[in-house]
Parts: structure tokens; C-alpha cells; sequence
């Protein structure tokens, strides 16, 4: 006989929120943005309490809170799928089988294991409370039905919910019976029709005649009510976790640097063919190595895009094991790709169609600027690796930013071509010089460092105005190219005030 | 271009005004300014066409033009500016060629270039309207389609200045498409007309640039002309420029980069700072000066205004014409006999008429009329046209001549000499018929639509704005939803209490720049109906675009450009409550069974029927036309019109200016005689007589500054003008009013008296209501109050099948139906056609039959179909049956079934639902075919399984969900035990003056009707609350407001707890609590309330 354990949790999607962000107030509303307005989707029971429902719209839930403190935050339910199922993975130190039911929900299958915690009720209070230790309020109910279970979970009236719910095996009839028809997991169309001639419970439901409804409520609800009741059979699907590729080895005797490094090479051959065969790349590769008497050591890669390729994965992986600090030899080897990523195969033949020739070259220079961009982070740390990116301004000093080199694609950025006269080197700050200007403004004759130098030429000027919304004291700068009589090319300017410095030079 | 026709030159109406022509002084260097951006490029210029133009004087500039990107929009501002600066005009734009990528058949070809062309005399203005138009009507709206050799084809005339376009990577460079563009440019403008553009702006290679241009022009024998390309007048509005980009590109001004331009150079510079930057191409400027004069020549008043005139038939001349339709139409209005106060006043407005040639112009209204008769649309003329006994005549206008003192001249006038503007009223559904009758009649070229410049205003600007400056979302939410804040003075301390720091820069520019752009145009949109109609062709004259809407063309001119250049407009609106009396006359007609002849009519209607004036004075007024509103009812008791013309005043006086201006207490004082009726003097008791010295209309303040102020009639007029454009020349009426007072002071009048008129003619500023608009309406009050009086029944359904209109739900329309005893029927499939319709049963009093039109979300199509089956084949007995007969969708058929429809087939909603939910539709094939139904009874249906029972407050509130009202009980009913736990009050028990006298405590309770919060209140916010035995207003004061926001201005259904202020008859609770009963009310829906 199966006994299924189901789980609901009643505030999912703002538990999610409150482990995220402990310190927020009790009011929470998530909100989606649907026809250019956002609706209330997950709110906490506080804010419910207040008469704050879902499908309200965000102004109008923030008009009943008033004055009090808010926290509004989007919804993301993909984020919340994988987080329940996570709590599944979790929930297998009850049972091996966890199934994810719905949008916020779990079943145990706990056929025989109810005997390990002490009883079925027991079971109940512990998995509800280790869920609580977790910071997600849930209700649990045990039944011979997967359905009959979790309908109970989910509908069971206020006054039950303190004590652990159990059906008795064979009481599913009359567990369902007061129970409203939502219970039985149906879609909304069903729902509705059934509210419109009056039925709101199991009990209800049960009384007409069967051979009416499917006609009049569509096929599903009679196979729900016949799984809810255990005479028609429901598929668990339990959760398989995902299988993170893995190879160790172990060695009788401590081994030396040597071993190590040809048992590491063995290893990532190993890891390098499941990959291919998962059509995978490793995002990370971790790598741990337990020392004889000496703490065990743990080296990690992160990489710049999905690979798989062995001798790039090798040339980083071995100055890591050249550094690493062994002590008297290593006993065992552990080599993981923690996060991995689909890479599927690409054929590259003689014939490239001409729409996807560029995608290839981008390709051909990508794959180089990975390694040699790992190899660097591999070396000089991700904080030592700068990118020198273009930025859309009119002005100069702030034409470029240097960032840290996130991935390849940050060297792809690139803002639109200037096709501005701009000198190869800046001066930071512009040195203050003296000029001795001509009738029309232009620059005659400059003194920099105490030389006096005649200008030969001059172009400009180049008039340049602050941005007004983040500089508002500088005024407009008048540029000038020149090139003096030493030969430098300079790029001069005079401000408003009618100082000239010297901003850049032309090497 | 044909030879054009002799015709009248409508001379520009503002011209008159300024006599004393500034003196414009120019400068020595001779320079015209040729591109010219202006705000009406839309989210490019940064100044306003009038501030471009003003520059220009002021810098003495040789002549001023403007070149908006495919578009004339701004043209005509710049031509009144123009003229009054004294200063020449080019008339002329920039063409962006730039054909879309997806090319839309019949489009040429012809590479992207920008093209500045403008018009040196009629002929070559009217070619470049009809080029514009030409990429305007083949692009959707607000967009322009045109290709190099749409420009060549229409070359003749126009001057042309060819832009220079910079490659990407190297500016200094110039696109070899450009030379490609002079080249083919040359083909169509000899080297007399045409140009290459040079500007320096201060760029990195201008002194390159302009010497490669130099080169071309060699090349290609073309001179130079220098611009500046000019986005605003004055360099202080670069920072609105950047923000307007950033508002166009979407982004912010932190992202825009080089979407902006790199310095404040593109404005109005001096012509001796022009001749220092083309030093070295001082020809240029000589050039451009040369092409200002040139297309200078070319005045926009040159433009004739023709109205369209084959309206008179062959062989008379339409004055002719006129005189015939108007003397026939006097004689079926005057049946006993023409009064004679009525023929002088006829033919006194032929003289006029023929004077000025407006016959046309009448004939076109009167076949619009015409027309709309002929299809039995009601239509009737409002607006000053009610002061033309010839309207009258001619059936466009409804008020009696001979009741009414009219003032011709307020409507057309020999010395104001600007066209007249008739505005009429058509059937709210069915005003479409008469404009799409206007377009086949004239076509596309000879009539199109007014436009409406959409300007910013607080709200939109500090939105755009705002996101400009890279506000967060939710900071410009906040602001722009509390506006209040705003000129109210007490700016900062507000902005605090939002939580926003006033003294921060970001916030400090934000300020500054919204106030900065409101005002400014966003985008053309469409008038509400206000037509152009010319005798030649439309296009030639002004582009024409189409609008958003499908079927519509509109002119580039709004309503002040038109009536600056004369041109004649006919208004056609739309009006609900013409719908609804048409409707209402039919169902009494059917019911009554009247033979056509007797039928009762708009014009048979008893006039000054007593019981009609009864109920009005008993504010018993849902439903009337205008008196309906809760501010109208409210002053009805204390008014207590007894006559046509109180309903005049009614109308009238129920507005925010009069309320505003303080004369509705003075008037009310003097009505009910607690304070006596002077005048200062003979002269004002004349012309405030008929309103008890208060001035209520517009005449009335034109005609006291003629006899008070020493105004001459054409000031007068231009007070008025300034009256009803106070909100976009705020500052106009300001200085007429201070003329005003001044005249009046000086004429020997008090003081106080002046500022009082001041005060009141400020409060016109906002709506001020001419008499005759006033009359035309009140028309309509009367029609509508007679028919509540007298056909409760008919009026209560027409006003259901008119929906949406008016200030009330069919709820409430029903609700005062049964409370005036009508008998009103459900929905039932087997009764009701898609309308409501009246039975009578043997009955004297006829029963509404609510219609189908009440189900939410059934098509008009299946509830045809559903009363036609029934029409054909008798009431039905079953679901199926019906279904097969008529073919009504299963969806159809289940909404009905939702609305409880099916009650004359025994089935009450549950069952009804039940069956409906197993009925599925035929495939496509022939619905209703009887087949196996021939002879047959339809198959048995099994019989309805016992359902759960449904209590009677979950059918009332299934039967609002489905129909938005219930007959069964209100839904207040079901709560009341818990309510009366609460202490509160059933709505009707507060009109007992002895239970509630004023100032005693009270609560009420009900759903919501009405939520208003008029400008003209000090922030009073009120709500009408209605319960199961009738309706409470409330009046909720702000700080009262605030703390309940959340019920005040969300829920459905509140409880009020507060005190009773009685005035009069009038009841008023003034809130102190508010809490919403939504909860309780959806508690009580479940029988399943304790799950979940």
C-alpha cells in the first residue's frame, strides 16, 4: 500500500524573498507587469491581513499599506521553480522519492519509510518543521493518494491545520468531501464552470451524476477525482538530481608532484569525454587534492566560456598543481566540473553559407582570446585583467573606461566609430600652459614647462561643452590642434575663463 | 496650377490688430537665417516658431524662415509672428528623403539626402503642400515618405539648399552620395534655385569641411549658402535640446552620447558672428539673404480661401439659393406665420451674408444637415450659430428666434470679418456616417479634418522629463501623480513630504526644464471634428496626413492657425444624448402606434409644461441631458426654474468659471430676493438685466466693455477670443483685463464693481458658456426632462441603449425607472432583442424589457440572431433548440446563460448553465438547417441533476458580475443586520430632517457611483454612495481623504461614518471615517469561506 506525503507551501514565493533579504519588513508584495501595469502576484499574510489581494494592482496595494514600510520586489517564478526544486533535493533525507507538485508544492512517497521517523503523524511535524528551520512555512498531509494528500494539505479548513493531517488508509472519500473543488487540480475553465452551477465542494461534486460531467467540464476532471480518490492511477515522477561530472583517484602511498600531474592529465581526459558525450563544456573546474599531513588543497578555474577543450583545460590546470602546496605527497585526486554548459558539436565543413562566414570568424578570433584571456586570469587574477572600452560622450577625458575583463564579450563592446581628430595620449589632468593668442582666438606662441615655442599650424577650433546634468561649474572648451616650431602636434584648449592648458599630444 | 478664379482674399483677422508696425532695425551685415528647426519638428527644435522668429528680428536678421522637417506645422505662428515683428517670412521646410526601407508600391526612388526648399509665390507654396501631402498620405501617421524624385517633380518655383551629409568614420569627408544628390538635384532646379548648405558649428574639421564644400560648389557652378542650423533661439536651450532628444530616442541624457550634439552652437547667431566664421566664404552669406528675399516674396495670406460652392443648384446663384431653403424652412418653422421680428431679423442677415459671400458656406452646413436628416440622425447646431435666425431656419440650429434674443453679430460679424464657425451636434453613434459622407462628397483633397497640437502639460512634462534626467520610475511616478505640488507655492515643503529633496540639482533642473517644455508640441493629433472644406483642391493649400485613425485625413493646421488664415471650419461632434432622444421618440412612437404624420418629434414636443419644471425644481433629474450631475442636482431645489430661459441660466451657471468668478451666489441671493437687484448704471442694467446684474455669458461681458470699458466691439471680441484661449495666451486676457478695468474706473464706475467683473470675466477663462451654446443645450434639457416626465419607460430604455453616455450607470438608470414605477423586465432569451424595448401588455404604462446589449460580452451579432429565431419560430422551450435555430455561438449562449436569461424556459442560471456547458458548436455549415429537426421535436434533453442550492445574495451578485445590475435586491441588503450592529443609517432615512437634523452624527453604507474630485472644490473630494433604498452623497474634506485613501479611492462599497449638513433639500454627510466593505461583501459570496 502507498502512503504519499504532500507538502504546500501556502507563501512560497515571499519565503523565497524573505530568506533572500532577512531584514525586510513584514509587508511584501511581488508584483508582475502585465498590459503596461503591474499587479500584485505573491504577497506575505501580513499584507493579505491588511485586505491587500493578489491581482490587485501594485498602486492599489500601496495605497491600502499606506504609511507602512514596503517591500516591492517582481516576481520571478522561473527563479522560484528552481528553487523548489532545490527544497526537493533537500527533502530526500525523508524519502528518496520527492515529486514537485505545481507551482509550490511537494510529495513524499513515503511507503514504508513513515516507520523510520516514528509514525506517519510524526513524520508530518518533522518535515514541517525542518521545512520551518528553512524559513518556508509549509503544510503537510499524509494519504493513500497523491492527490487525496495534497488536496488535504493545501484545503484542509483553519480549524484542522494545527494538528498533523493524516487519512486513514480508505477515508479518502470523506477527506475530500468538505473540501472545495480546487482541490482536486483542476484547470481554471473547470473551476468556474463548476462555481457557476453551484459547485464548490468535493462532496457536491460527487453527488451528480458522473456520466454528465466530462461533457459539461471537460475529461480531466473525472480522472483528478478518480486519481484524488486512488481509483484510477496517478505517474510520481520523483526528481532525479543533476549528475555533476566527476573523476577521482586514490593512491595506496602518498605520491609526488610527478604522479600527480599524470593522474590530473588521465583525469581530465576522462572529464573531457563525458563533456563531449553531454555535449557540455565546464564553466568551472575544480580540482582537490588530499595531502599527506598537510591541509587538503582546492584549486578552482573559473572560465571564460564553455569548454572542453583538453589541452586548454591542461595548460591552465597545470601551472595550478605546479604552485599548489602538497606536503608530503598527495593520497587522493578529485577532479570536477561543478558548472557545466551545453556546447553542442559544430560542424565546420569547406562550404560556409555566406550569412554564417562572419559568424565564424568571430568564432575563429573568440576561441584564441578565451585561452589566452583565461590564461591570463589564470596568472594574473580577474582583477589584474583590464579592458580598455570605448564610452559615447563628447568628452575626451571620459571617452574610454578601463573595466575588469568580465568575459570575451566585454571586447566586443564597442561604441560607435568617432571619427573625431583625438591625440593618442591625454594628459590627466590637462597641464595649465601660457599662449599668446591671435585676433580671432587662435594660439600664436605657447609656453610649457618654461619654453617659449612658436606655433607653425593650427586647426580648430573644436568647441566642446560639458555635459550640463553632471558638471554644471565647468564651462565650454575651445580646442585647437597646433603643431610649434619643435615639431610636437599638441592639442590645446582654452577655457572659458580664458586659461589654456594642453590636454593631449599626437606621438 | 489653372488660372485661379476671382475670389475673395480673406485678409488675416490678426493683422488688424497691431496698426503701429514695430520699427525693425538691421543689422550691417546683411544675413538671413535659412534652416530653421522649431518645435513643431517634434522633439528636435527646442524654441517655438513665434521665439525663433522674434530672434531674428531682434539679431536683425535680414528676413526670418522656417524649414521644419517635412512639415508646415509651425508655419503659420511664424507668419503671424512674422508680421508682427515686421520682419519678412521664407515659408519652407526641410525635406528628409529618406524612403523607407520597405518601400511601398508607387513610391520612386531616389537616395537618402536632406533638402531645405522654400516657396517663392502661390503657385510653388501649393506644389510643395502637395508633395508633402503626397509623402504624407502613402506613410503612416506622423511620418513621410518621399524620394528625390517626388522633389523633382514638384521643383517648379521652389528654391532648394542642398545639406551635406558627413561620413560616419570621417566628417571632415563629404558622403559621395551628396554630390550624387546636387548632381540629380540639378535636373529640376537650375542653378538660379538651388544651393549647397554650409554652417560651422564649432566641429573638430570645419575649416576642411568648408573648403571641400567650396570645392563642390566650383565643381558643380552652385554658390554656397551659410546656415547655422538653428534648433533653438537662444543658446540657454541647449539643455531642453539634449532632453527633447533624449525624450524622442528613449534614454536617458547619461546614455544619449552622441545622439546629442557636442556644444550650444545651433541657435540664432548676429549676422557680424556669421560673417566671422565664413571669413573665408563671405559670399555665403550674401546667398542666403538672396534666397530669404526671394522666397520672402511669397506672403501666407496671399493664400485664397475658397469655400466649396456646388452646393447651389445650376442656374442660381447660391445667395439665391440660400434665400429659397430659408424662407421654405421659416414657413414649416412658423406654421401660424413668419413674425415679424423674426423676418427682420432674416433679412438683415442675407445683407450680411451676401456682404461677406458666406452662402457657400451656410449651404455646405445646411446639406450637412441635410444629409443627416435624410438618414434620420438627429443633429442640431450649438455654439454661437444659435444666434442666426437663418440657421434657424435652415434647421441647423433649435432655438427659437423668437423666444430668444439673438445677436447676430456675435456669430458672424462685417468688422471682426473672420469666418464663422458652426458647430454641430450630431448622434453620438453615428456621427461617423456624416464624416465619411464629407469625404465622398468633396474628397480627399477638398476636405480633411482640423488637427489638434498636443502640447505638454505639468504631468507629461515632468514625466518625459524626469525619465530624461534618469529619475528612477517610481520618483517620476510620485511626482507626476501628486502634482498638487506644483505652482501651489509651497513647492518644497511638499516635495519633502514626498520624500524627494527640492535643493538637489537633479531635482532643481527638473523643475526648471518641465516648466520650461510645457507648452511645447509633442505630437498632431486629430481635432474632435472639425473640417476643412475647400473649393480647390485642400492639399495645394496645406499637407494633409492621415490620421492615427483609419479612414481619416488631417490637415497639419489646428484650429487658431485656420481661423488666422480665415478659412472656414464646420464642427462635427458627436452627442449621446441626441442618440438617446432619437431612440427615446422611437419607442414612444412604436409603442403609441402613431401614424408617421403625428409622430411625436423632436419640434412637437409641448413647450414650458409645467410638470416638467416640477420635477426639475425636486432635482429629479437622472438621466437629463447636463442637469444630471451631482452639482447640478444640488442647485436645482435652490434655482427653481420655472421657465426656458431658467434652464438657460441652469445650464449655465453649474460651471467651474461662473463657480470660480463668484456669481452663483449672487445670483442665487437674487433670485430668492434676500438681497436687492441695482446697477451701477442704465447702460449695465440693459445688458445685465435678463440675469439679475450677475454676467453669466460670454455676450454679456463683450457687451459691458463696449458700454461700460469704452472697448470698441472688435476689442471686445478680442476679449473674448482671450476668454476662451486663456489657457494657452494666458497672458493676452491679463492685459485686456487690466485695459478693462482701467476703462471702467475711468467711466466713472466704482472700484469694487471693476474688480468684481475682473474677477468674474477671469473665471470665463475656464469655460465660459456663450449665451446662445447655453440655449442650444437647455433645448435639450427641456426635450430630455419631458420625455422622463412623461415617458419614464422610454426614456429609461433609450438611455440604456445609448450607453455609454451621461453620468449614470444602467443600474442606477433602472433603479430610477422602478423608483418612477416603471416595470422593468430581466433579460430573458425569449423577450429581449439586443436593445432594450418596451411591452405593453394591455397596460397604459409600457414595461422596459432590459436588452441583451446589457450581457457582458455578447455580440451584438448572436443576440440578433438569437431574437430573430424568436421571431420566426416562437418562444422556445429548450437551449438546444434554440442553439439550432439561430446559430448563436455556444459562447453566446453561455454568457446568457451567466446572465440568468433562460427564465422563461424554466431554467434558472445554475440549470441554464448546466445544459449550455454541454452544448458544443456545429461545424461550419449551415446553422439552423432543420434536417433532422423537420417534424421532429428537438431531442429530449435529460433532465437537470439537483443542484447545490445558491443563496439569493450570490444570484444578486452572479447577476451584477454577468449584467452589472440586479432586479432580484441590491446587494447592501444582504449586510444591513450587520450594518445596522454598526449604527448605520439607510441612505433614504437621512432626507427625515427631524431624525437628522444638520450637524447630527451619522454613517452610511453602499457601493460607490461616483468618485469626483472637481478642480473648482479647495481638494473637496466627493463620492454618491447608493444602498438598497437609495443614494447618499458624500463630501470628503482632504486631510479626511488622505488618511483613508485606500477606501476612498479604491473600494467598491464603503461605510461612512460623519455628520449630516443639511442645505435646503440638500444632504450632504461630510465624511470623518471611510473604511471599505469589500471584504465584508466578498465574505459573504462563499459558502466555502473558511478554506484557503
Amino acid at each position: 500500500m502507498r502512503r504519499f506525503l504532500a507538502l504546500s507551501f501556502p507563501a512560497f514565493a515571499v519565503d523565497r524573498f524573505r530568506r533572500r533579504s532577512p531584514g525586510a519588513p513584514p509587508l511584501v508584495l511581488l508584483f508582475t507587469v502585465e498590459r503596461g501595469s503591474r499587479w500584485i502576484a505573491a504577497l506575505s499574510p501580513e499584507a493579505r491581513r491588511l485586505g491587500i489581494a493578489r491581482g490587485m494592482s501594485l498602486a492599489q496595494g500601496r495605497a491600502i499599506a499606506g504609511e507602512r514600510d514596503l517591500a516591492i520586489e517582481p516576481h520571478d517564478p522561473e527563479a522560484d521553480r528552481r528553487s523548489l526544486a532545490e527544497l526537493g533535493a533537500f527533502a530526500t533525507r525523508f524519502s528518496p522519492a520527492v515529486a514537485v507538485e505545481g507551482d509550490a508544492g511537494l510529495v513524499l512517497d513515503v511507503s514504508g519509510s513513515e516507520r523510520l521517523f516514528g509514525g506517519e503523524e510524526r513524520l508530518v511535524h518533522l518535515v514541517v518543521e525542518a521545512f520551518a528551520r528553512k524559513g518556508f512555512g509549509a503544510r503537510g498531509a499524509v494519504a493513500g493518494t497523491l492527490g487525496c494528500a495534497f488536496a488535504v494539505a493545501c484545503f484542509a479548513p483553519r480549524a484542522q491545520r494545527r494538528v498533523a493531517l493524516r487519512v486513514p488508509p480508505g477515508g479518502e472519500a470523506a477527506a475530500l468531501d468538505p473540501l472545495p473543488v480546487a482541490a482536486l487540480r483542476i484547470g481554471t475553465d473547470a473551476l468556474q464552470a463548476l462555481c457557476e452551477v453551484g459547485v464548490e465542494t468535493v462532496g457536491e461534486l460527487r453527488a451528480l451524476p458522473r456520466g454528465a460531467l466530462p461533457a459539461r467540464f471537460g475529461g480531466e476532471l473525472l480522472s483528478r477525482l478518480d486519481q484524488a480518490l486512488g481509483t484510477a492511477f496517478e505517474p510520481f515522477v520523483p526528481l532525479r538530481p543533476k549528475r555533476v561530472p566527476r573523476r577521482a583517484r586514490a593512491f595506496e602511498v602518498p605520491v609526488e608532484l610527478d604522479v600527480v600531474r599524470h593522474a590530473a592529465r588521465e583525469l581530465l581526459v576522462e572529464l573531457t569525454t563525458e563533456l563531449r558525450e553531454r555535449c557540455e563544456g565546464a564553466c568551472r573546474l575544480a580540482l582537490d587534492l588530499e595531502c599527506a599531513e598537510a591541509p587538503p588543497v582546492r584549486e578552482e578555474l573559473v572560465l571564460s566560456r564553455p569548454s572542453r577543450d583538453l589541452a586548454h583545460l591542461a595548460s591552465l590546470l597545470e601551472p595550478r598543481l605546479e604552485r599548489a602546496p602538497l606536503g608530503f605527497g598527495v593520497l587522493r585526486i578529485v577532479l570536477a566540473a561543478p558548472e557545466t554548459a551545453p556546447t553542442p558539436e559544430r560542424q565546420t565543413g569547406w562550404h560556409e553559407p555566406a550569412g554564417q562566414a562572419e559568424v565564424a570568424e568571430v568564432a575563429k578570433i573568440d576561441r584564441p582570446l578565451g585561452e589566452l584571456f583565461d590564461s591570463l586570469v589564470g596568472r594574473l587574477g580577474r582583477a589584474g585583467v583590464l579592458a580598455l572600452v570605448p564610452v559615447e560622450t563628447h568628452v575626451p577625458e571620459r571617452a574610454f573606461e578601463e573595466r575588469p575583463l568580465a568575459s570575451v564579450e566585454t571586447l566586443r563592446a564597442r561604441a560607435a566609430i568617432t571619427g573625431l581628430a583625438r591625440p593618442s595620449r591625454l594628459f590627466a589632468p590637462p597641464a595649465a600652459i601660457e599662449v599668446d593668442a591671435g585676433p580671432a582666438g587662435a594660439p600664436m606662441r605657447l609656453v610649457r614647462n618654461g619654453g617659449a615655442r612658436r606655433v607653425l599650424r593650427c586647426f580648430g577650433p573644436e568647441r566642446i561643452e560639458p555635459p550640463w546634468w553632471d558638471a554644471p561649474t565647468e564651462g565650454s572648451r575651445d580646442y585647437f590642434c597646433i603643431e610649434d616650431d619643435g615639431g610636437r602636434w599638441l592639442w590645446v584648449f582654452r577655457d572659458p575663463q580664458a586659461r589654456w592648458f594642453v590636454h593631449g599630444e599626437w606621438t | 496650377m489653372p488660372e485661379a478664379p476671382p475670389s475673395k482674399i480673406v485678409p488675416h483677422p490678426w493683422q488688424a490688430r497691431g496698426s503701429a508696425r514695430p520699427v525693425r532695425r538691421v543689422a550691417d551685415v546683411a544675413y538671413a537665417e535659412l534652416a530653421v528647426t522649431s518645435s513643431f519638428t517634434f522633439l528636435s527644435g527646442a524654441s517655438s516658431p513665434e521665439e525663433l522668429v522674434a530672434t531674428a528680428a531682434r539679431l536683425g536678421h535680414r528676413a526670418a524662415a522656417l524649414s521644419d522637417a517635412n512639415s508646415l506645422a509651425g508655419i503659420v505662428r511664424a507668419h503671424v509672428a512674422a508680421d508682427e515683428a515686421g520682419i519678412p517670412l521664407a515659408v519652407g521646410c526641410r525635406l528628409v528623403l529618406d524612403a523607407p526601407p520597405e518601400r511601398p508600391p508607387g513610391v520612386p526612388r531616389g537616395g537618402p539626402g536632406t533638402v531645405l526648399v522654400y516657396a517663392t509665390d502661390r503657385a510653388s507654396y501649393g506644389r510643395l503642400c502637395r508633395l508633402l501631402s503626397t509623402g504624407k498620405r502613402r506613410a503612416p501617421k506622423g511620418e513621410c515618405a518621399l524620394g528625390l524624385d517626388d522633389v523633382l517633380a514638384h521643383a517648379e518655383g521652389l528654391l532648394a539648399v542642398a545639406l551635406p551629409t558627413g561620413t560616419p568614420r570621417d566628417p571632415a569627408a563629404l558622403d559621395a552620395g551628396f554630390e550624387e544628390l546636387v548632381t540629380r538635384l540639378r535636373e529640376g532646379f537650375d542653378g538660379d534655385r538651388l544651393s549647397i548648405g554650409a554652417s560651422v558649428l564649432f566641429g573638430p574639421h570645419d575649416r576642411a569641411r568648408l573648403a571641400r564644400l567650396a570645392a563642390l560648389g566650383r565643381r558643380t557652378g552652385l554658390p554656397l549658402a551659410a546656415t547655422n542650423d538653428v534648433h533653438y533661439h537662444v543658446r540657454e536651450r541647449r539643455a531642453l535640446q539634449d532632453v527633447m532628444v533624449c525624450i524622442r530616442e528613449g534614454c536617458t541624457v547619461a546614455e544619449a552620447g552622441f545622439r546629442l550634439f557636442p556644444n550650444a552652437e545651433r541657435h540664432l547667431k548676429a549676422p557680424a558672428e556669421m560673417a566671422r566664421l565664413f571669413a573665408a566664404e563671405p559670399r555665403a552669406l550674401a546667398r542666403s539673404v538672396a534666397i530669404a528675399e526671394r522666397a520672402a516674396a511669397f506672403r501666407l495670406d496671399e493664400l485664397r480661401f475658397r469655400y466649396a460652392d456646388e452646393v447651389s443648384p445650376a442656374g442660381k446663384t447660391p445667395m439665391q439659393h440660400l434665400a429659397e431653403l430659408t424662407w421654405r424652412g421659416a414657413a414649416e418653422r412658423y406654421p401660424g406665420g413668419v413674425p415679424e421680428k423674426v423676418r427682420r431679423l432674416i433679412r438683415h442677415e442675407f445683407r450680411l451674408i451676401e456682404e461677406l459671400e458666406y452662402e457657400p458656406y451656410f449651404l455646405t452646413v445646411h446639406d450637412l444637415v441635410r444629409f443627416a436628416r435624410s438618414r434620420g440622425i438627429l443633429c442640431q447646431g450649438r455654439g454661437a450659430a444659435a444666434n442666426s435666425a437663418v440657421c434657424y431656419c435652415l434647421g441647423v440650429t433649435a432655438v427659437d428666434p423668437d423666444r430668444i434674443d439673438l445677436l447676430f453679430e456675435r456669430f458672424v460679424s462685417k468688422e471682426r470679418d473672420e469666418p464663422p464657425d458652426i458647430d454641430i451636434d450630431f448622434e453620438h453613434e453615428r456621427r461617423e456616417e456624416v464624416i465619411q459622407y464629407i469625404y465622398a462628397k468633396y474628397g480627399r483633397e477638398r476636405a480633411a479634418l482640423t488637427a489638434e497640437v498636443i502640447t505638454y502639460r505639468a504631468r507629461s512634462a515632468i514625466r518625459d522629463v524626469g525619465k530624461a534626467l534618469g529619475l528612477s520610475l517610481d520618483c517620476v511616478d510620485r511626482l507626476a501623480k501628486n502634482l498638487d505640488w506644483w505652482h501651489s507655492g509651497v513647492e518644497a515643503e511638499r516635495l519633502r513630504e514626498l520624500g524627494i529633496d527640492p535643493e538637489e540639482p537633479t531635482m532643481k533642473k527638473l523643475l526648471e526644464l518641465a516648466n520650461e517644455i510645457q507648452g511645447f508640441p509633442r505630437h498632431l493629433s486629430q481635432h474632435v471634428g472639425g473640417f476643412v472644406i475647400t473649393q480647390d483642391p485642400l492639399c495645394e493649400l496645406v499637407p494633409i496626413e492621415n490620421a492615427a485613425m483609419e479612414g481619416r485625413t488631417v490637415i497639419e493646421w489646428d484650429k487658431d492657425d485656420i481661423d488666422a488664415l480665415g478659412m472656414l471650419k464646420v464642427d462635427v461632434l458627436g452627442l449621446g444624448m441626441l442618440t438617446c432622444i432619437r431612440k427615446a421618440l422611437a419607442l414612444v412612437n412604436e409603442v403609441a402606434g402613431l401614424p408617421r404624420g403625428q409622430a411625436l418629434a423632436l419640434h412637437t414636443i409641448p413647450p414650458e409644461d409645467s410638470a416638467v419644471y416640477d420635477m426639475v425644481c425636486a432635482a429629479d433629474t437622472v438621466g437629463v441631458f447636463q442637469i444630471e450631475s451631482r452639482a447640478q442636482m444640488s442647485m436645482l431645489p435652490r434655482l427653481r426654474p420655472r421657465e426656458f430661459y431658467d434652464l438657460v441660466i441652469e445650464v449655465a451657471i453649474v460651471r467651474p468659471g461662473p463657480i470660480q468668478g463668484d456669481m452663483v451666489h449672487p445670483y442665487l441671493r437674487r433670485r430668492s430676493g434676500e438681497e436687492p437687484v441695482s446697477y451701477p448704471s442704465e447702460e449695465v442694467r440693459r445688458v445685465l438685466g435678463k440675469t439679475l446684474g450677475v454676467p453669466l455669458f460670454q455676450e454679456q461681458a463683450m457687451a459691458l466693455a463696449v458700454v461700460a470699458a469704452g472697448f470698441t466691439p472688435g476689442k471686445a471680441d478680442e476679449l473674448r477670443r482671450a476668454m476662451a484661449a486663456w489657457r494657452r495666451k494666458g497672458d493676452a486676457l491679463e492685459r485686456l483685463c487690466q485695459e478693462l478695468m482701467a476703462g471702467l474706473v475711468a467711466n466713472g464706475y466704482s472700484a469694487d464693481f471693476a474688480r468684481r467683473l475682473y474677477a468674474q470675466i477671469q473665471g470665463f477663462g475656464e469655460y465660459g458658456f456663450p449665451e446662445s451654446h447655453a440655449a442650444s443645450f437647455a433645448l435639450l434639457v427641456y426635450v430630455s426632462a419631458w420625455l422622463k416626465r412623461h415617458h419614464p419607460a422610454a426614456f429609461a430604455a433609450a438611455l440604456i441603449n445609448s450607453q455609454p453616455m451621461g453620468f449614470y450607470a444602467p443600474a442606477q438608470i433602472v433603479r430610477d425607472a422602478r423608483e418612477h414605477g416603471v416595470d422593468v423586465r430581466p433579460v430573458d432569451v425569449n423577450h429581449s432583442s439586443f436593445d432594450c424595448t418596451l411591452e405593453l401588455d394591455g397596460d397604459a404604462v409600457p414595461a422596459v424589457r432590459l436588452g441583451m446589449r446589457l450581457v457582458k460580452g455578447l455580440g451584438a451579432a448572436d443576440a440578433d440572431a438569437v431574437a430573430a429565431a424568436v421571431a420566426a419560430w416562437g418562444p422556445f422551450t429548450t437551449i438546444e433548440a434554440l442553439r439550432r435555430r439561430s446559430g448563436a455561438r455556444v459562447r453566446a449562449l453561455r454568457r446568457l446563460a451567466r446572465a440568468d436569461a433562460f427564465a422563461s424556459m424554466g431554467l434558472d442560471r445554475q440549470a441554464a448553465l448546466w445544459q449550455v456547458r454541454a452544448l458544443r458548436d456545429e461545424p461550419p455549415g449551415a446553422p439552423g438547417e432543420p434536417g433532422d429537426l423537420w417534424g421532429r421535436a428537438a431531442p429530449d434533453e435529460p433532465a437537470v441533476p439537483r443542484l447545490p442550492e445558491v443563496s439569493l445574495f450570490q444570484r444578486v451578485l452572479h447577476d451584477y458580475r454577468a449584467t452589472t445590475l440586479s432586479l432580484k435586491a441590491h446587494p447592501v441588503a444582504f449586510v444591513r443586520a450587520h450594518l445596522e450592529r454598526l449604527g448605520v443609517t439607510p441612505a433614504a432615512a437621512l432626507a427625515d430632517a427631524r431624525a437628522f437634523p444638520h450637524g447630527r452624527r451619522a454613517s452610511v453604507a453602499g457601493l460607490v457611483l461616483v468618485r469626483q474630485r472637481p478642480g473648482t472644490a479647495k481638494g473637496l473630494f466627493f463620492m454618491t454612495l447608493e444602498d438598497e433604498t437609495g443614494v447618499a452623497n458624500l463630501i470628503v474634506h482632504p486631510h479626511v481623504f488622505e488618511r483613508c485613501k485606500a477606501a476612498a479611492r479604491h473600494a467598491t462599497s464603503v461605510l461612512v461614518h460623519g455628520h449630516v449638513e443639511r442645505a435646503g433639500e440638500v444632504v450632504h454627510v461630510i465624511a470623518r471615517e471611510l473604511e471599505s466593505l469589500d471584504r465584508a461583501l466578498a465574505g459573504m459570496q462563499s459558502r466555502s469561506r473558511d478554506f484557503r
